[in-house]
């Protein structure tokens, strides 16, 4: 007998014959996961088998963080034996007031049938329990699972993860993270979808403080257990700013500066590679998120713009930060750089000819290539 | 790199740190039994009683040594709020040790009443007498404002309450106050007085609590049976001996040339918070429409560390001793200057022409 952590993907079923490539590829993510830990990791047939651990709670709260796996739980595995299932069955000392026993046989060699092992093992457990019978609404089940490989899980919880699909092998994303509540969950968002990101920081020093900017690197070492990041990219957009705030109509401030980050973003996706950029724009949340706004910055991209909470409310959003543990970093009280030189009027539905217009008042490109050029990268590792 | 933050921390003192260094050897827990406990344990005794005498301290006083001032101010708020039924006063200009303290026993159901301030930071001293009666128990006067700079009669208040009730418990944080003004406590007739020695070019993480009868005080910390058994816990020997050596070379020294030249220097529309009467060394100054914060970090890249008096910032909420006596145009642009010897006069006209420029930009670039 031994004690193993069950890990169960749904999706990646579906996958037909790339099948195998999202299995190996959550097997890697799996490993990168669990490397602090002393374990092994095993591919059974349509499930991966955790064993040889010392720490149980440990290795399911980081699976629980591994995107494509549907449901994990811990287990004893027994060889496919009646004598010895019913052996371990009888053992179970249950303190709840219902129960019932649920089979599964895959292995269907296995010489009794699912509903039949299922009565018998209930009855085993009614001998040496205090209980009922519920089929409807038992509080406990226990779930006897009976594999093709000739082992048998059994285990009474089953702790789902976020489902999803693997992270890719590549780093194809460049998610555009604030020191908001928004942009951490769209990063996770669109791991969930398996893209693998590194992140990217506007800040405004000095009229953000340092702070701000230690805060975005506490949110972007949260997220990239599940982003997967490996760098941060920090750009001064002061300069910038200051110029727009200048010379430029002051209501199309934040416009010009969203289009300029849009400018920035995609130079650093034609150097190092990444495929497409993530925001976490929310549709008509502020001025510069409404579908014009949306529209003027746009026109500045060569690359896929993913808004992956385009649809959310406020609260669907702070519910998945609070869910993934960003949200007390998010409320921090420091200023972005979103919210200094904030007009007081910004237009709601610019147009892309005036704001083309107003960055003609000023040296764009000079000023994007010195952001370019003093560009800060961090190692998130 | 120009140093002009001061009342916020200062930089340990080479014969403070040598101190601490030589005082590390002395491992030894005082409260061991051999020899080199005992020799231990003497310095710390013989440093008890050098700050004590430094303070003036009355017969029968005793200083108990701390892990911070802030541990020391809750230490006596902790000994001396315990009735419903009498009433407590401290001053709206108090240290957030106290006044967050305070809060917490407002909120517990206790009657603590806040003193107004004048426009200096110090308390309005009519208003604090005509909120005394005897139903008082306690008062928590600032000596030296840590805002403004500003400086409280402690002397006064204690003989207009003492008179009034003698049972009256009055304490004074004084840790703005050691090494910038004249402390006599036997003088000023405080039952207790906070001090700290990362302020005074000591270490950080020790204050000490002068407490004039050590009879009234009710220990915050429980365990062992260390400093009288009135906080427990073992001492922490190379601060104590190093929070010493710091006071041992305290001079007051007048900064009032280098504060004027500040002043001469500055220009824009501001506020100037800290008046003649104010200790020198800190000037809390508040310029209309710009952001401290911005201001601050501008000097940063100059090389010139200043602090701010509020966190101008939506979300952090204003400063709560400025907000109290300072137009709300001016708050977000709050800064504080605050130096040692170290800063020379030719300092002090460099930082103010930055400063005075650099709200000149602030405007430019963003009014």
């Amino acid at each position: 007998m031994n004690r193993v952590i069950l890990i169960r993907f749904n999706e990646i079923h579906l996958k037909g014959g790339n099948k195998k490539y999202f299995i190996k590829l959550l097997h890697n993510n799996i490993k990168t996961a669990l490397k602090d830990f002393d374990c092994k990791i095993e591919d059974i047939q349509n499930r991966l088998v955790v064993r040889d651990y010392n720490d149980e709670d440990g290795i399911v709260e980081n699976l629980k963080c591994v995107f494509g796996i549907h449901s994990i739980s811990k287990a004893v595995e027994l060889d496919n034996d009646v004598d010895l299932i019913e052996e371990f069955v009888s053992n179970i000392r249950l303190d709840s007031k219902t129960f019932k026993c649920e089979v599964n046989r895959a292995d269907k060699s296995f010489p009794i049938k699912s509903n039949d092992f299922a009565a018998r093992l209930g009855e085993l457990i009614l001998k040496n329990n205090k209980i009922k019978v519920d089929i409807h609404s038992p509080e406990t089940i226990i779930y006897v699972d009976i594999r093709e490989n000739g082992k048998t899980f059994i285990f009474h919880e089953i702790i789902y993860a976020y489902s999803g699909l693997p992270l890719g092998e590549t780093r194809d994303g460049l998610l555009l993270l604030s020191g908001g509540i928004d942009s951490p969950v769209a990063g996770f968002c669109m791991a969930k979808r398996g893209l693998r990101q590194d992140i990217l920081h506007f800040d405004s020093f000095p009229y953000t403080s340092p702070q701000a900017k230690e805060k975005v690197i506490t949110l972007a070492r949260a997220i990239k257990k599940f982003t997967g990041s490996k760098y941060m990219y920090i750009c001064s957009m002061t300069k910038l700013q200051e110029e727009f705030h200048i010379k430029c109509n002051t209501e199309y401030a934040i416009n010009l500066l969203r289009r300029s980050m849009i400018r920035v973003a995609n130079i650093l996706c034609e150097k190092y590679r990444y495929k497409t950029i993530v925001t976490g724009e929310s549709l008509g949340q502020v001025a510069s998120q409404t579908i014009e706004s949306l529209t003027t910055t746009n026109a500045v991209t060569k690359y896929p713009v993913l808004r992956p909470l385009i649809s959310f409310n406020k609260d669907e959003i702070i519910d998945i930060a609070k869910e993934i543990g960003t949200y007390q970093t998010s409320i921090l009280p420091y200023e972005d750089c979103c919210t200094v030189f904030l007009p007081r009027n910004p237009i709601i539905k610019p147009k892309i000819k005036d704001a083309e217009r107003e960055e003609e008042k000023i040296n764009l490109d000079y000023l994007i290539d010195e952001v370019i050029k003093n560009i800060e990268i961090i190692s998130l590792e | 790199m120009i140093y002009f933050d001061n009342a916020s921390t200062t930089k340990i003192s080479e014969q403070s740190l040598a101190s601490y260094i030589e005082a590390s050897e002395l491992f030894f827990n005082p409260s061991s039994l051999y020899k080199q406990s005992v020799t231990v344990k003497s310095k710390i005794e013989s440093a008890r009683a050098s700050i004590l005498k430094f303070l003036k301290g009355i017969a029968g006083s005793t200083l108990i040594f701390t892990g911070s001032a802030t541990e020391a101010n809750n230490a006596v708020l902790n000994s001396s709020i315990t009735r419903k039924d009498k009433k407590y006063i401290i001053s709206a200009g108090e240290h957030s040790s106290i006044y967050t303290t305070a809060k917490k026993y407002l909120e517990a159901g206790y009657n603590i009443e806040f003193a107004p301030l004048t426009k200096n930071g110090s308390v309005n001293i009519n208003r604090l007498k005509n909120m005394i009666d005897k139903d008082t128990a306690f008062i928590s006067i600032i000596h030296v404002s840590n805002e403004t700079g500003a400086v409280n009669d402690i002397k006064e208040i204690c003989r207009y309450a003492k008179n009034i009730n003698p049972n009256i418990i009055i304490h004074s944080d004084g840790v703005q106050a050691l090494g910038k003004i004249n402390v006599d406590l036997k003088s000023l007739g405080v039952d207790y007085y906070t001090i700290s020695a990362h302020k005074i070019h000591g270490p950080k993480g020790i204050g000490a609590l002068y407490i004039a009868n050590k009879n009234k005080f009710k220990p915050f910390i429980f365990g062992g049976e260390q400093e009288m058994g009135l906080r427990a816990g073992t001492e922490n020997t190379s601060n104590i001996l190093a929070m010493k050596t710091a006071i041992d070379n305290l001079s007051i020294i007048d900064y009032h040339e280098r504060k004027q030249t500040i002043i001469d220097n500055l220009s824009g529309d501001y506020i100037l918070v800290s008046d003649d009467t104010c200790v020198d060394n800190i000037i809390s100054i508040c310029f209309k429409g710009v952001r401290g914060e911005t201001i601050e970090h501008m000097l940063e890249t100059n090389g010139y560390l200043i602090g701010t008096g509020s966190a101008c910032n939506s979300k952090a909420g204003y400063n709560r001793v400025l907000s109290s006596i300072v137009p709300k145009e001016y708050l977000s642009g709050a800064i504080r200057i605050s130096f040692d010897d170290e800063v020379t006069k030719d300092d002090c006209k460099n930082l103010a022409i930055l400063i005075s420029n650099a709200v000149k930009q602030y405007n430019k670039r963003i009014n």
